[in-house]
């Protein structure tokens, strides 16, 4: 592991060499919102963790099955629980050909979240800090560490860092694991069960509408459809026709049965077969659900 | 290559087996023999793929489509010669044994029943009987092979409704379980939801162990090949742990049977 540092004022100009070689991505700042967008100015950049992460930048929401033009891009505050959504997708869509190839070419930067953000719970799975990574960037005053494996991306705007820097920056980050309440998932696979009463009571207020799919960085499910040419389009196991056979038979006929099968999909079968939980905590869907659906709800409903 | 891509091959013959399902020859281009129970998803230009059981399979592939949505209705108006993609073989199928199979086929669940059948007495292996429920007399498939069949091994067939020239037996499937050779069998169940719900029901009765009941499933399977998340059902990919699934697997998962 190599360390460095950046001072603050100098990522603008580091951002720019950037530019002159790669396509770069990041949180920009669009109206009032920041979104993941091409950057094509150094000081477009903010260091925030935007409502929606860059799954799209690796996996499209529509995009050619057959489809085949693919390049190197940068991507800039990336958060980990976006980060660590990545290698769980590696395990499933790992074999299509499209995703594959995109992430072998898309470089991703992790930039330490130092402040708990209002609805994640990244600390009950991982935490802010990666320990597989490219490129991490801890804000540690008026520098950011950087550590990194690589000296691909490194130019004479870094600085040598040393191990109190480092100390610094697992401190920063360690405030997050103060400042959040950490869940309880031990053996959570076993204790969630098919007849658990908040599947019936989600079912009530839930308007089907897929925002807890669409802003989930885990979720992988894609539809495929015909046009001109072979498409596929992210999909959502919340919607009825999701299962829907021809000659309308449906095995989820009823929302309390989609909505039972989103969270023990999560929670349940994906740990089953992987060993981990389809989560990062990352709490987007939270943030998203106009009726308020929380999974962290369902966790805490297994016990304390 | 693309996982995804259909392989482009060509229809050498379709004939009618009843009013609203057709058998198609497909010429063999991937050349990877199936076994019995596995599928393919067969796949139109610009309309989309179905998953579909193989039937049999020589030099060519056999399957026995129902018309029952816009993609098996667009391949019921196709003609010989005609041009459609093909990929596969997936998922497992069922367990090949030298020991006594009781085929219990619903309607449409008799193709994939077939390819056990070919399979077992290509073997020289007779250890077979077929129980074969459909709604009707007219809507009985292989009509002439059940009669070839019945010459090599025991075939019960029965029907919903019967007409003025049925004689055989009138109810469902599971009114003929009293013809079943051998209790200590494996049964391989193949049909619509409700036949095999039914099914798994009377073979429980007769003490039928868990582990010697096979259930071919039907899930809305778009990719084949476990990506896609439509064939869920708990923590299995229908496409790709099945279709085929030990009973005792998943007996515990609440929306097997829907």
């Amino acid at each position: 592991m190599m360390l460095y540092k950046i001072s603050k004022n100098n990522l603008k100009d580091y951002i720019n060499y950037l530019l002159e070689r790669y396509e770069v991505w990041g949180p920009k700042k669009i109206n009032d919102d920041y979104v993941f967008s091409r950057i094509e100015n150094g000081n477009e950049f903010s260091d925030v963790r935007t409502l929606l992460g860059p799954k799209d930048l690796i996996y499209p929401p529509q995009e050619k099955l057959f489809e085949n033009d693919f390049h190197e891009i940068i991507v800039l505050g990336v958060k980990s629980c976006d980060f660590r959504a990545f290698k769980m997708l590696d395990d499933v869509l790992g074999i299509d050909n499209n995703y594959s190839a995109r992430r072998k070419l898309v470089h991703m930067f992790n930039f330490v979240c130092t402040e708990p953000c209002e609805f994640g719970f990244c600390t009950t799975f991982y935490g802010p800090r990666l320990d597989d990574f490219e490129m991490q960037f801890t804000d540690i005053g008026e520098y950011y560490l950087v550590e990194t494996n690589t000296k691909k991306f490194i130019n004479n705007l870094f600085e040598n860092a040393d191990k109190n820097n480092l100390d610094i920056a697992i401190e920063k980050s360690e405030n997050v694991y103060k400042k959040m309440k950490k869940l309880n998932v031990e053996k959570l696979n076993e204790k969630i069960s098919w007849d658990n009463p908040l599947w019936k009571e989600f079912s009530e207020r839930c308007i089907s509408c897929g925002a807890c799919n669409f802003a989930c960085p885990t979720c992988f499910c894609f539809d495929v459809y015909d046009e001109s040419e072979r498409y596929r389009e992210w999909d959502s196991c919340i919607l009825a026709g999701f299962t829907r056979l021809a000659g309308n038979a449906n095995p989820r006929p009823t929302l309390d049965l989609r909505l039972r099968q989103r969270f023990m999909h999560k929670l349940k079968f994906h740990y089953e077969n992987f060993d981990y939980h389809l989560c990062t905590g990352c709490g987007r869907c939270i943030e998203v659900c106009p009726v308020k659906i929380d999974i962290r709800d369902v966790i805490r409903s297994v016990g304390p | 290559m693309n996982s995804m891509l259909p392989i482009r091959s060509k229809i050498i013959d379709i004939w009618d087996e009843t009013d609203d399902i057709k058998s198609f020859l497909i010429e063999d281009v991937i050349g990877e023999k199936p076994l019995p129970g596995q599928f393919y998803e067969l796949s139109i230009n610009g309309l989309g793929e179905v998953p579909i059981s193989v039937a049999s399979w020589n030099n060519d592939l056999l399957f026995s489509i129902k018309r029952a949505g816009k993609i098996t209705e667009y391949m019921h108006k196709m003609k010989k010669g005609d041009e459609i993609g093909l990929r596969g073989p997936y998922g497992k199928g069922f367990p090949i044994t030298a020991k006594f199979k009781v085929l219990i086929a619903g309607g449409i669940g008799l193709p994939p029943a077939r390819s056990v059948i070919e399979y077992s007495l290509s073997t020289g292996d007779k250890n077979i009987q077929l129980l074969y429920g459909a709604r009707s007399p007219r809507d009985l498939v292989y009509k002439s092979l059940l009669y070839e069949w019945k010459k090599k091994f025991d075939v019960d067939i029965t029907v919903d409704v019967g007409d003025e020239n049925w004689k055989g037996n009138v109810g469902v499937v599971t009114t003929i379980f009293n013809r079943i050779r051998d209790i200590d069998s494996f049964f391989y169940i193949i049909g619509p939801t409700i036949m095999m719900k039914f099914a798994v029901l009377e073979l429980k009765k007769m003490n039928v162990p868990d582990e010697n009941i096979f259930l071919s499933m039907e899930r809305r399977m778009k990719c084949g090949i476990g990506i896609c998340g439509h064939c869920n059902i708990g923590r299995f990919y229908v496409c790709k742990d099945g279709p085929v699934f030990k009973y005792s697997s998943i007996k515990d998962i609440p929306e097997i049977f829907f």
